[in-house]
């Protein structure tokens, strides 16, 4: 989960440093989306973390030996996707830098 | 991302793309670990159909024969139609052969025994740490290498530095030699052609007309060197080894057959589908729609699942054991 919020920083000093108050808005919004949505996949791993008891990466994959968590979180898996497109900045989440219709220039 | 050349020079362009392909990997990655079973070989009928269904060489048979009708239809309007037909099969088809023949030569290469099915870093039974290494930096260009044809040109930066370890593990030394000058001459065309970089793999773009068979030449000849293993005729080699493994098993049973790694790599190569699935198919939603879905629709779902998970273990008793 550190990864993602390595990102933020990221994406801030990306903003920051350019020297310009619009990148730098723009910054601000993609840091505000990527905070927001990283609670939802805290959430959701939190439901992996219930069903086998370990946040390690080889025990959550010895434990789908046998059926892998898609089927039984398929409720889940949606959620978590979008939440990784909105983490990622990607489109269709990508307004901050919708280089089309915003001036954010970041 | 593209908004980002208006602020930075190319270096630190480059860095940015470099930045949220990493990303994009990474999260896949996750996605695997998380819902797909990571490494795990596909043990149940519904498992195996998934991975069957959304193996790259389904995919880019389906893409094939989507843009194939696509052209035929629109065949008076496009103006390149030989080219294209020229290049889409090979994206299409080979690449996907020559990906799995690689896959397998790297096995033959390091003595990989390839009914070992665990992730190599992850296996505490494993004792030979010097092959790990080399395997788990082979993994690094590996989901690159799979990433390349869906990125396009736009990973090339990223993919050089990799290509180095992908050349270093599998090759011997005079074929890394050959091939390293064979990326000399196309770094020097590369650089001859920077004005229109663009115009290597988006071939359906409009091209002037004397630099058209150039483009047609270089872009053959990177493709070549880069995904055809440049003289090694592997053409025969990769059905030899599919003969072999559909000798003995079936289709479907031979992706069990077929070591950790592959499994892990064509998850995350499913993944990524499903991040450009998403870009082609979906329009931008606005800033406050963005925030209402993050805060009054996701946050609640998820604590609600995450109540209704604990609430459904706590009744069932059947907490995990401590590990």
């Amino acid at each position: 989960m550190q990864y993602p919020l390595s990102g933020v920083y990221g994406i801030l000093i990306a903003g920051w440093s350019s020297n310009s108050k619009y990148a730098f808005l723009g910054a601000l919004r993609s840091a505000a989306q990527m905070v927001s949505y990283e609670v939802s996949i805290g959430l959701i791993l939190i439901n992996i973390l219930l069903m086998n008891g370990s946040l390690q990466i080889k025990h959550i994959v010895d434990y789908q030996e046998h059926i892998w968590f898609i089927f039984p979180f398929l409720h889940l898996f949606p959620l978590f996707m979008i939440s990784a497109l909105a983490e990622t900045n990607r489109p269709p989440f990508d307004l901050p830098e919708a280089e089309g219709e915003l001036v954010a220039r970041l | 991302m593209p908004g980002y050349n208006v602020e930075y020079s190319s270096a630190g362009f480059a860095l940015f793309f470099i930045g949220e392909y990493t990303h994009i990997i990474f999260m896949s990655v996750f996605a695997v670990i998380l819902f797909f079973g990571g490494w795990q070989p596909p043990n149940t009928a519904l498992e195996r159909l998934l991975i069957f269904l959304s193996t790259p060489s389904i995919v880019y048979i389906f893409d094939f024969i989507f843009h194939l009708e696509y052209y035929i239809r629109n065949y008076p309007l496009i103006r390149y139609f030989w080219y294209w037909l020229l290049l889409s099969p090979y994206w299409s088809l080979l690449i996907t052969f020559l990906k799995i023949d690689l896959i397998l030569g790297l096995t033959d290469t390091l003595n990989w025994n390839s009914e070992k099915l665990c992730f190599p870093l992850m296996d505490p039974k494993n004792t030979n740490s010097l092959m790990d290494t080399i395997f788990s930096l082979e993994i690094l260009p590996e989901f690159v290498y799979q990433v390349f044809p869906l990125l396009w040109f736009e990973t090339l930066l990223g993919v050089a530095l990799f290509w180095f370890f992908i050349f270093f593990v599998q090759f011997k030394f005079y074929w890394f030699v050959i091939r390293c000058l064979a990326f000399c001459f196309i770094s020097y065309i590369l650089c001859l052609k920077l004005s229109d970089v663009t115009l290597y793999f988006f071939y359906t773009y409009p091209i002037t007309k004397d630099t058209y068979i150039f483009n047609i030449l270089s872009d053959i000849f990177i493709q070549f060197i880069v995904f055809f293993e440049s003289f090694i005729p592997f053409l025969w080699v990769a059905p030899q080894k599919f003969y072999m493994l559909l000798s003995n098993i079936s289709f479907v049973e031979s992706f069990t057959f077929i070591n950790a790694n592959t499994i892990f790599i064509i998850k995350v190569n499913l993944m990524i589908w499903l991040f450009l699935l998403a870009r082609a198919a979906l329009p931008r939603f606005r800033y406050d729609q963005l925030m209402r879905l993050g805060w009054k629709v996701f946050l609640p779902l998820s604590l609600f699942f995450t109540l209704f998970t604990a609430t459904l273990i706590f009744i069932l008793d059947a907490f995990p054991p401590i590990k």
